[in-house]
């Protein structure tokens, strides 16, 4: 149990800074999970809290313990690789029992809470198989009963999914979740993959070219991202970004886009130094944009490029006023390449960013919780001009 | 047209085919060849077993009179004796070799050193150096120190060796994943657990492969035990063997058999050794595989 406060660390190679000013914050028990393209600086800042890299400036306490110049062994974390990082030469049990041997704990009790960890992760007939015996889930499974059989303050897991196919990664992460309900360990876990950081993380850190660049639950990332990086990253398929302008008046915000104007909802408001008349880059999600064969819709005219069905659903790729966007469509429509359609947006989620630095320009704070139904045809009655 | 072109396909088909007698006599050229050079490499290997259990070998390659004579006579006594100074030395040389191959290859691999890859570079020309260039100083520095015996001409030969050595293990560290040593630190382990626990078993085969070389180079060796070593008792094998060709009647039935005892060790080391090189390092399991 543990906390972590990271504060203004920095890291360089050279010229090159592979993790730049970050400060983020652990709570005791929490899931956080370091979210961002390979390259972001997450690994690296994975590897300065295991005390494998050291910062180069800044400071990492671990339960107000400063431990910057702490070696990996003395922080008392466990933490799976990517590549799981098993000892070819010893079979799963003297994998397991490595760290309590090396630290000359009790064999006895080693041997019961190494039985007993096995049990929990399903390893309790592999024990004396060697890693090369092993499937790529079990292996997955050896790494992190070893790092559980420490009863780390802190686990640390790099990518521990990326090498598992589809299917397995599914049933692990259900997993992971399961077991750190269990063991409430504080974690920090490192992915590309947003599907990952949105299904198990209590806070994303979202990261970008070393930089930091927005920490909150998975649905504050996804509702409300601070920029146009962060919005495009997390949601799949990725968020539409149209060229757009945005005005104030009285009677609230406008957008223009798509040959459209569209009213905010009165919630809606700009943030403190953004200009109240400018050209703005618009985003929406493809699941908040409707499609509508229908004749009497009001909404901007788009044709169709491509249909990519899903089976529950259909992703249309759309050609609206010479700008290329994708929407999602229920499945079974009958939609082929060449139709005309109806576009509804979705004003509720419909967002603005800054044209040149790509900052998010409307202040969301005011915005409730969703209580509108799915989006599906029809049932829309906002967004009209 | 489909005709006339279908004949004078059949016209050729008839006659024999001439790259085939080219192909046939370039057959019996090449292995005529080679079946005379394997004879050249075959009669001494021959002459030997056949001389090692003849109870009248002779130079000539003949029909033996058998008997274990011979054999029994090299693995007693003197014989014996010279086998087993043989092994004291190789084993020296093979641990000197192999220990400060495993620390500096370990250096060599994890750490910054700067001018690294040069020195590796200039290790390895290094080797090309004869032995016979560096032993008249050596015999000096033994000399005056009173070294001239088994144990520090095991030492210089594991020195001759440590270049290679070093080459070998350095190589088979870099190939043994970095995560492998992070797992085990992150576990308290220090750095000679590490090493030990950790870097040597996985790098066992190159490591291995170096020692057996180790051995097999200071078994063999002739110039530095003839120069180093001055007490008769302490004759390694390949003196031993040089003796007996230059006494008055050459005994040569012994010669035989103590060659075949002698190279024993060797051929056996040598099939071990085969399988790491062939086989490669597998690192099956350690990594994603």
């Amino acid at each position: 149990m543990a906390t972590v406060s990271i504060e203004q660390v920095w890291r360089r190679f050279g010229p090159h800074s592979a993790v730049a000013d970050l400060t983020l914050d652990v709570r005791d028990g929490e899931f956080l999970v370091l979210l961002g393209p390979s390259g972001c600086g997450k690994t690296t800042s994975l590897r300065m809290l295991a005390g494998l890299e050291r910062p180069t400036s800044g400071i990492i306490r671990l339960d107000d313990r400063i431990v910057n110049d702490v070696p990996p062994g003395e922080r008392d974390v466990g933490m799976v690789f990517q590549s799981y990082a098993l000892y070819p030469h010893m079979n799963v049990y003297r994998n397991l029992a490595f760290g309590p041997r090396i630290r000359r704990e009790n064999k006895a009790e080693t041997h019961k809470a190494l039985l007993e960890v096995s049990e929990v992760l399903g390893l309790s007939a592999l024990l004396d198989r060697r890693p090369s015996e092993l499937s790529g889930g079990q292996r997955q499974r050896v790494a992190l009963g070893r790092a559980l059989l420490r009863r780390p303050k802190l686990f640390l897991m790099d990518e521990p999914l990326s090498n598992l196919d589809a299917a397995l990664r599914g049933q692990v992460r259900a997993e992971l979740v399961r077991l750190h309900g269990q063991y409430k360990i504080t974690t920090v876990y490192v992915t590309h993959d947003q599907v990952e950081a949105m299904t198990m993380a209590d806070k994303i850190a979202v990261m970008f070219a070393g930089r930091l660049q927005q920490a909150g639950t998975a649905q504050e990332v996804f509702d409300n991202p601070v920029n146009m990086m962060v919005a495009t990253f997390i949601g799949s398929p990725p968020m539409n970004i149209l060229p757009g302008h945005l005005s104030e008046d009285e009677s609230g915000i406008r957008i223009e886009v798509l040959g459209q104007t569209l009213r905010l909802p009165s919630w809606a408001s700009i943030k403190g130094t953004h200009a109240s008349a400018q050209q703005v880059s618009v985003g929406i999600r493809p699941t908040d944009i409707i499609a509508d064969t229908l004749a009497d819709c009001t909404g901007p005219r788009a044709r169709i490029d491509f249909v990519e069905s899903m089976g529950a659903e259909t992703f249309l790729t759309l050609t609206c006023a010479s700008n290329k966007l994708i929407c999602r469509a229920p499945g079974r429509l009958r939609l082929n390449v060449g139709d005309e359609v109806g576009l509804v947006l979705d004003v509720n989620y419909l967002y603005a960013f800054d044209y040149e630095g790509g900052n998010s320009i409307i202040d969301r704070s005011g915005q409730a919780g969703d209580a509108r139904p799915h989006p599906t045809k029809g049932v829309v009655t906002h967004g009209t001009i | 047209m489909i005709q006339s072109a279908s004949a004078v396909a059949d016209g050729n088909a008839g006659g024999p085919p001439i790259a085939d007698v080219k192909k046939t006599r370039e057959w019996f050229v090449t292995n005529g060849l080679l079946a005379i050079i394997g004879l050249a490499f075959l009669a001494p290997m021959l002459w030997l077993a056949l001389a090692a259990v003849d109870a009248n070998a002779g130079w000539a390659l003949q029909l033996p009179h058998f008997t274990l004579a011979n054999l029994i006579a090299v693995t007693r006594g003197d014989y014996l004796q010279a086998l087993l100074n043989t092994l004291e030395i190789s084993l020296v040389a093979t641990g000197v070799s192999t220990i400060a191959g495993v620390f500096g290859g370990y250096a060599l691999s994890r750490r910054n050193i700067p001018l690294s890859d040069e020195l590796m570079v200039g290790v390895l020309f290094l080797t090309g150096i004869p032995v016979a260039i560096m032993i008249v100083p050596v015999f000096e520095v033994f000399a005056k120190y009173d070294l001239l015996s088994l144990v520090p001409t095991g030492v210089f030969l594991g020195v001759t060796s440590l270049p290679f050595a070093l080459w070998l293990i350095k190589t088979a560290i870099d190939a043994v994943p970095k995560e492998l040593e992070e797992a085990a630190t992150i576990e308290r382990a220090n750095i000679l657990q590490v090493i030990l626990h950790v870097t040597v078993p996985v790098a066992l085969p190159g490591i291995f492969a170096a020692a057996i070389y180790s051995f097999i180079n200071a078994w063999g060796a002739f110039l530095p035990p003839l120069v180093l070593i001055s007490d008769p008792s302490q004759a390694t094998g390949p003196l031993k063997i040089y003796g007996l060709i230059g006494s008055a009647a050459v005994r040569y039935g012994d010669i035989a058999a103590f060659s075949i005892v002698y190279s024993l060790p060797v051929v056996v080391l040598y099939i071990l050794m085969s399988r790491p090189f062939s086989g490669g390092f597998s690192m099956g399991g350690a990594v994603k595989g």
